[in-house]
């Protein structure tokens, strides 16, 4: 019962997805899942204050405003776990933290 | 139900991986496009004991793309950011290439030959004069399980002598003896499913949105589906994680302890216990206690364990009073009150974790002890999505350390050197006389580079790992490897580090994906990956060169393998058999991992539970079927509060404690080569309560000096940085090789575990 409860629920999965999700792999598979994986995260190349929340990227990244590249993905909450800063491009604030 | 709902889980989770990695405008990109011609091979990311899967990309013999692997359970697809510049941490442009001979104060290049012949005089020279317990190999986590399992095999079963010992006993070694001493056998109970299934986490001493990224977004994401999720941190330091909590408990260091027998006391007072689960599966005991600190040589400690009453534990308990507990952690009493209840609330699904701040603990065994009392008292565990899980920091740190038994006191799969039967068994299974393998065990890693610094051991090897940076104590043990008189360091490494740099001979090394491999997860998940590209000009791997030094010390009978990694594992899996059962080489070879026990074509996703663990029979419910000698139960124990070591005074008046960042790994001799984690997070600094820092006259990024009984050191003072400390306390990161702030860290350790204390010492803060 379970068992085909669970193969359906894969079924299910592998069809509206058409994507191989599943514990063996071959180099094809492997490929497929390569192309469906996500790259390398983007650096923040702006300023962040030590302690900001997921909540305040997602301020200007959840819809992409004031020019700020939408996330793929606004459901992650912990974004610095993925994006660290990286070089700042705009010019250094004199009142700038870190 | 809960089958079916953990499939929903999984299914949304993968959906929404999918969702993500499809629909992205930052995901799949031009990138792509240039990215034809690839080689994809699956491999366990070479970090954190997370284990998160990886696809490697390989073209023209070079790794260009590492992606976090979207079929793999552990991660599903999310990588943290070290995780996702791993393909540039092999390429460093300082890799080791020759293997390297001391000439003085120089290093010179030399031939494989003429260095490996170098190190077996040695071997055999200081081994004729000084006995077989004069050489000794230290390595890590870090070992793929082949490395581990041949270094064991040599010097316990070749050369004679039980000095072995990982990184591992600066790490993880308080989990083990909580685990072995609660359950009879190593290793969790519950599984990374628990994260999606539980509603109530409480982290203690774990940093897990730094430490253990991906786990911690398992469980935040788990808080976005379910209202009912609540994260509660205790901690001696507010950190990312606290930030993202429900809640944060501020505790002063050390009354971890008395927390945990006040969170039982309320238990147990107000009867909220689950009293047919403590008669079918608890046993109660205490241990000795006053039971010192490990500062003195040699120190030696044996616990006698004594059978006591529910009604003796009631008694043993009465002290912890919410007041009495109030005073000494510094939490409110209606704070306690409320956790307890938390905690034995029969409608919610409960789970602890925990990392360093537990195991790195003088009474690093015993705080593993009392979170498991808790869940035994409410029956919270072996039970989906309520469990106790020790979280693990090295990437084998489980698999080949633990698992494989890589410590002085160890043999494979839960057997110690000091029972006749498993000696009998491992000589039996290595092919070597049973006498070979000493009975006593030697040094733990604390005691070992004691020993190396009065000159018992002369020779030592260290590989996948970098003591002479992560020790604590350090001067002592880095001026000790210098001293001369016979001593003769052998340092394995990728990098030159700080630990390379007091070697009389460097190998150079092949790591991750440039050698066949294999780790083993803190959720007893098994990962295989094949060798993708060549290790840089003559690096070669820790396998070949510890079987190399065997075949030159007249022990290549030990390794008579062909296919070396695949016959080492089934050699290997004749130890696991019986409950730490793995599965047959070819299965890891297709699989994303697979959790032992492994029988019958399954992985186990609860251990001693039925309906999931193979070994519990039908009727029993749960059964922790390792304990033989208490008939299949597991231990409360009674386990007193106790000081730490050494506790702030007037002359030392700060507690100083020690961690990691996200952005570096154990010492940053890989994360420290990719420049991107080192502009995010390139220097150790000093973060402090701005208070204190007023008081003393400091200001942000300013200069702080700090000083312990045993060394000082300045750093940059951080007021408002991703963690803050709380008043009197000072945290500073251990990665930075030019910051060495374990020289100020004590050389205390849990008596039990032989762990040391790198969380508190004290020390004298200030304006540099």
């Amino acid at each position: 019962m379970k068992t085909t409860r669970r193969l359906l629920l894969c079924l299910l999965l592998l069809l509206s997805c058409a994507l191989p999700v599943r514990a063996d792999e071959s180099e094809e598979d492997l490929e497929k899942a390569a192309r469906m994986a996500e790259s390398t995260p983007p650096v923040i190349p702006h300023r962040v204050e030590a302690g900001s929340s997921g909540e305040a990227c997602l301020a200007c990244h959840r819809d992409g405003i004031k020019g700020a590249p939408a996330t793929p993905h606004p459901e992650r909450l912990d974004c610095v776990q993925c994006h660290v800063q990286g070089e700042v491009k705009v010019k250094k604030s004199k009142k700038g933290k870190h | 139900m809960a089958l079916s709902r953990r499939d929903f889980l999984k299914a949304s989770a993968a959906a929404a991986a999918l969702a993500a990695a499809t629909g992205g405008r930052l995901g799949v990109d031009d990138a792509e496009a240039a990215e034809g011609g690839l080689k994809w091979g699956k491999a366990p990311c070479r970090f954190c004991g997370t284990g998160c899967g990886v696809l490697v990309g390989v073209k023209d013999g070079k790794i260009v793309a590492t992606k976090g692997d979207p079929a793999a359970p552990v991660n599903k697809g999310l990588n943290c950011i070290k995780g996702y510049f791993l393909s540039k941490v092999l390429s460093g442009k300082d890799r080791l290439t020759k293997p390297l001979i001391r000439k003085g104060n120089r290093m010179v290049e030399a031939s494989w030959d003429e260095a490996m012949s170098l190190i077996a005089s040695k071997f055999k020279e200081s081994i004729a004069k000084h006995g077989p317990d004069s050489v000794a190999i230290f390595g890590s986590g870090q070992w793929t399980v082949f490395e581990g399992y041949a270094a064991a095999k040599l010097f316990k079963g070749g050369i004679g002598t039980n000095n072995i010992e990982p990184n591992a006993r600066f790490c993880m070694a308080s989990a083990v003896t909580g685990f072995m001493s609660t359950f009879n056998s190593d290793e969790p109970m519950g599984c990374y499913d628990d994260l999606d299934l539980g509603d109530t986490y409480f982290l203690w001493g774990a940093n897990m949105a730094e430490c253990h990224p991906v786990l911690f977004s398992r469980l935040i994401d788990n808080r976005l589906k379910n209202q009912k999720v609540k994260i509660i941190d205790f901690g001696t330091r507010h950190t990312r994680t606290s930030q993202m909590a429900d809640m944060y408990i501020r505790f002063n260091p050390q009354t971890d302890l008395a927390l945990l027998n006040g969170i039982a006391h309320i238990i147990v007072r107000d009867k909220l216990y689950d009293e047919s689960f403590i008669r079918k599966h608890v046993v109660f005991k205490k241990g000795k206690t006053n039971i010192g600190y490990g500062l003195e040589d040699k120190f030696k400690f044996a616990d006698d364990p004594k059978p006591m009453s529910f009604d003796e534990y009631r008694e043993f308990l009465a002290p912890y009073t919410p007041e009495y507990v109030s005073r000494l952690s510094g939490v409110p009493v209606n704070t306690i009150e409320e956790v307890a209840r938390l905690y034995a609330d029969k409608k919610r699904k409960v789970n602890s974790l925990w990392t360093m701040g537990f195991n790195q603990h003088v009474r690093g065994t015993w705080v593993n002890n009392l979170v498991y009392n808790v869940h035994l008292l409410t029956g919270k565990i072996c039970k989906p999505g309520e469990n106790p899980m020790s979280l693990t920091g090295q990437p084998s740190a489980c698999g080949t350390a633990r698992e494989v038994g890589t410590f002085t006191h160890r043999l494979p799969a839960d057997m110690v050197v000091t029972n006749e039967e498993h000696r009998k068994k491992a000589a039996e299974i290595w092919g070597v006389p049973v006498e070979k393998i000493p009975a006593k065990p030697t040094y733990h890693a604390t005691e070992m580079f004691r020993a190396l610094d009065r000159g018992d051991i002369k020779v030592l090897w260290v590989q996948v790992t970098n003591p002479f940076q992560s020790a604590p104590n350090l001067s002592r043990y880095r001026k000790g490897a210098r001293k001369g008189g016979g001593r003769f360091i052998i340092v394995s490494d990728i990098y030159p580090t700080r630990s390379t740099e007091l070697a009389d001979v460097i190998l150079p090394s092949a790591s991750w994906v440039e050698k066949e491999g294999f780790f083993g997860n803190a959720e007893r998940r098994g990962q295989q990956w094949f060798k993708m590209v060549d290790p840089p000009g003559e690096a070669r791997n820790d396998l070949w060169q510890t079987i190399e030094l065997a075949k030159r010390l007249g022990y290549g009978n030990l390794f008579p393998y062909r296919y070396v990694e695949k016959e080492i594992f089934e050699e290997y899996r004749k130890f696991t058999v019986g409950g730490k059962d793995l599965a047959p080489y070819e299965a890891y070879t297709r699989a994303r991992g697979l959790r032992w026990p492994y029988v019958n074509g399954k992985e186990t996703l609860w251990r001693y539970a039925e309906g999931y663990d193979p070994y519990v029979k039908a009727g029993e419910g749960v059964k922790f079927y390792k304990n033989k000698p208490t008939d299949g139960r597991a231990v409360i124990w009674a386990r007193p509060y106790e000081p730490a070591a050494e506790v702030p005074d007037k002359q030392y008046p700060f507690w100083l404690c020690t961690g990691r960042v996200l952005e570096q790994w154990h010492t940053g001799t890989m994360t420290g080569r990719v420049p991107e984690l080192k502009r995010a997070y390139g220097t150790a600094v000093c973060e402090m309560h701005p208070d204190d820092a007023k008081r003393l006259g400091i200001k942000q990024g300013g200069k702080v000096k700090l000083t312990s009984r045993r060394g000082s050191i300045v750093l940059t003072a951080d007021l408002r940085g991703r963690g803050k400390a709380e008043r009197g306390n000072v945290f500073v990161a251990f990665f930075d090789e030019n910051k060495l702030i374990n020289e100020l860290c004590i050389d205390a350790y849990c008596p039990i575990s032989g762990e040391p204390d790198y969380k508190k010492c004290a020390v004298k803060v200030e304006k540099a």
